[in-house]
């Protein structure tokens, strides 16, 4: 059996669908998507029956199996034989934690491709604009095995023309020379930039002030993701972020996106209003972080998404560890459908203490 | 970094550690040194906030003077007339899951001479902290001043250097930790005339006879889980000698029946005392869950497994190395036998604890002449699991800590 993604139309615009139809049809694409892999994966079969009485069929979207998200990180899981995995991706992750592993083949690989492509151009249109990547060239030289910062800025490089790296392998440092170059070959031009919230915010924003420099990207859209953690330890608001990034940078329109190396492609940008949106290839829900009941709208937990992307690997209904609260489906003001929710943080991450770090030490 | 915690007279590290190598040892339970042990042991029970924790206060009733007058018995009867002394400077490595455990590897130690070396863990619980103080304020009085020039607690970032110097000045190097925190201690050299004593991560599990359970009133059934959830919980189920695994002894009409009785009383006796665990603990117990069932550890998991009692079921052909899955917060395997002569084949060398209920003396006799090898050191009643013995996975640390000199 294989399940065949009901998003035929490839509209336009994929945050149009009416939120009725929606859920049924992210329902149907679960549920094929759960037998599909129940079939495939023995270990999600195991869990399934383990932990659902083997069922692969669910009333509600609610009802879902879902995987917590550190499950790749402990074991393998993976619903294509070795020999058709094109791709590993591996989350950055701690130190001290294992590195997530996500296998793909080149459908799910494809099919990423195609999701991120519809919700990126539905954002910067359907022109390759002249594009700063704000990190440095060497993040994206193993092309066999990714980290998620290289295959987010693969994968976000299809959108731009002329891609200029913002910093220095060796010493993370801007590349002032390349900077000023690349603005004055494209004075007047619609800019693309993007790059990981923290490595833009440390190696750029904050190395231009402490040089005294200043840029001026005029006409720009930043897209930019990866996490908010390290930001909300040095205590900077996104509304100040922004500010930061318009005075010393000169970037006017500004685009977070929430997502992860376990779904990628289906990210969840941030609208005009600040909210992220889910897009036809996925859906939010939000469950108690104690009793993991579905919290009703307006009332923060942890953040479960959907894709309906993964078909190589069992990550079709994850539940993370950020918390975070969804504000309706359909009615944000920046006339997008769809689920839009904020995400607040993490879990924080206590840790029993067990016999084993007799000798470790936290500095 | 090198933290001296006790004593804080001392200068530095290096001109204690230089006190304890010039002073002689103590005969085994010099009246000083038990008074000592009284001494703080009297601290602790008079502190209002201290002796009200049920570990605290544990720690403080195995050091009152009565208690101490009863090893010291029970040692002198092992020795028979023989004649036993110190061995010279004791170096304990203290765990960081059991707060109380240094304490009783370091006054075990002094009661019978030795000088000691205390290194503690950087991730010290408050209760550590709070018995810290406690010691300073009595090891500071004058007249234990004898005690004080013969003992040094320490806390220092990873570094091999100072643990090799300590090691090279110690007769007994006592390493408590996980696997892999003894692997690398015990690959530090130490003293060719030292002797090491290792107690590394174990796994603890319960039996439970299901016909038992069925016959016994809801006193007793209370009684049941409160020393269970004792056994279980105080250490948030990090310590090695905490249940992780609970077998049912019965027909499985039975051992149903008598999960059914069991667990909600756990369950009652958990939120009467208020444990709730950080959220995340919750996820990890799900996480672990899934690992366990994916890598066909487990072949059932009970609902609300992000709960304060989180049960999942031991697959039958479950591969021994389910206990490495170290969770805590209370997550347990279950399995059902039709009899104990069958637990001994669900044994390995790693299992320490077997707390019982419901079973007669004869036959829990007969259990421990079958164990297999290396496996369970301690079979106890529900309840006792964490209670301290000066005998410790198989080893009689008073005995171990000294010497016999062999007088004709």
């Amino acid at each position: 059996m294989r399940a065949e993604s009901t998003v035929s139309v490839y509209r336009e615009n994929p945050y149009a669908e009416d939120s009725v139809e929606k859920t049924a049809r992210i329902l149907e694409e679960m549920n094929d998507l759960t037998a599909f892999h129940a079939q495939r994966c023995p270990a999600y079969r195991r869990i399934l029956c383990a932990a659902f009485h083997g069922k692969t069929k669910f009333g509600r979207l609610a009802d879902l199996p879902a995987l917590p998200v550190r499950l790749f990180k402990e074991m393998e899981l993976r619903s294509q034989p070795s020999e058709l995995i094109i791709k590993t991706l591996s989350s950055s992750g701690t130190s001290a934690q294992r590195p997530s592993r996500i296998f793909l083949d080149k459908d799910t690989a494809t099919s990423q491709a195609h999701a991120l492509v519809r919700i990126v151009r539905s954002f910067v249109g359907a022109k390759r604009l002249p594009m700063i990547i704000l990190d440095h060239p060497g993040v994206v030289k193993d092309r066999s095995s990714f980290s998620a910062r290289g295959a987010g800025i693969l994968g976000f490089s299809q959108f731009g023309a002329d891609q200029t790296y913002a910093l220095l392998s060796e010493t993370m440092q801007p590349d002032w020379q390349a900077l000023d170059s690349f603005i004055a070959r494209h004075q007047g031009e619609k800019i693309l930039l993007f790059g990981f919230t923290f490595i833009l915010w440390q190696h750029l924003l904050l190395a231009a002030d402490h040089s005294g420099r200043k840029l001026d990207f005029g006409d720009s859209i930043l897209i930019h993701g990866g996490g908010w953690k390290k930001l909300e330890e040095s205590k900077v608001s996104n509304l100040e972020f922004k500010q930061r990034l318009h005075h010393t940078l000169g970037i006017r329109s500004v685009h977070n996106y929430y997502g992860m190396v376990e779904q990628t492609g289906s990210i969840f940008m941030e609208c005009e209003e600040g909210y992220f949106h889910a897009a036809d290839y996925s859906e939010v829900l939000v469950r108690h972080p104690r009793t993991l009941d579905v919290q009703p709208h307006g009332v923060p937990g942890l953040i479960e998404s959907m894709s309906t992307i993964p078909r190589s690997y069992p990550g079709h209904v994850l539940l993370t560890e950020d918390l975070g609260v969804v504000h309706g489906s359909d009615g944000c003001r920046c006339g997008r459908r769809g689920s839009h929710f904020s995400v607040l943080g993490r879990l924080s991450t206590a840790e029993l203490r067990g016999c084993s770090d007799t000798y470790q030490t936290s500095s | 970094m090198i933290n001296v915690l006790v004593p804080t007279s001392a200068p530095d590290h290096e001109r204690q550690l230089q006190l304890l190598i010039e002073t002689a040892t103590l005969p085994p339970f010099d009246p000083l040194v038990v008074e000592f042990v009284d001494a703080v042991s009297k601290s602790v029970l008079l502190d209002g906030v201290m002796s009200r924790m049920p570990q605290m206060a544990a720690v403080a009733h195995w050091m009152r003077k009565g208690h101490i007058a009863k090893l010291h018995g029970a040692f002198n009867e092992r020795r028979a007339g023989r004649l036993s002394l110190a061995r010279g400077i004791a170096l304990h490595f203290a765990p960081s899951n059991v707060d109380s455990i240094f304490l009783y590897s370091w006054f075990l130690s002094m009661l019978v001479g030795n000088a000691n070396i205390v290194r503690l863990s950087q991730r010290r619980g408050e209760e550590v902290t709070a018995l810290l103080a406690k010691i300073n304020l009595v090891i500071e009085q004058p007249k234990f001043r004898p005690i004080m020039l013969r003992s040094l607690v320490i806390a220092y970032d990873h570094a091999h250097e100072i643990t090799e110097q300590l090691s090279q000045c110690c007769q007994v190097r006592v390493l408590w930790g996980g696997d892999e925190t003894v692997r690398r201690l015990r690959a530090i050299p130490m003293n060719p005339l030292g002797i090491e004593v290792v107690f590394a991560s174990r796994f603890s599990l319960a039996v439970i006879n299901a016909d038992d359970i069925r016959s016994v009133d809801e006193s007793q059934l209370r009684q049941l889980a409160e020393r269970f959830s004792n056994d279980a919980y105080w250490f948030d189920q990090m310590a090695c000698s905490s249940p992780r695994l609970v077998v049912w002894v019965g027909e499985k009409s039975s051992c149903d029946f008598a999960k059914q009785l069991f667990w909600p009383a756990v369950h009652e006796e958990i939120n009467r005392r208020s444990i709730q665990y950080p959220e995340i603990v919750g996820i990890n117990k799900l996480v672990t869950a899934f690992v366990s069932a994916g890598l066909e550890m487990a072949d059932g998991i009970e609902p609300n497994p992000t709960g304060s009692v989180s049960r999942i079921h031991l697959a039958p052909i479950a591969a021994p190395d389910f206990r490495n899955l170290e969770c805590g917060g209370g997550l347990f395997f279950e399995a059902e036998i039709p009899r104990l002569e069958g637990l001994p084949q669900l044994l390995t060398e790693k299992d320490q604890t077997l707390s019982y209920f419901g079973f007669a003396r004869e036959e829990i006799r007969n259990l421990a002449l079958s164990l297999p090898k290396r496996a369970v050191d301690r079979i106890v009643p529900i309840g006792s699991a964490l209670n301290f013995s000066t005998v410790w996975d198989g080893c009689d640390l008073l005995q171990t800590f000294s010497r016999e000199i062999d007088l004709q």
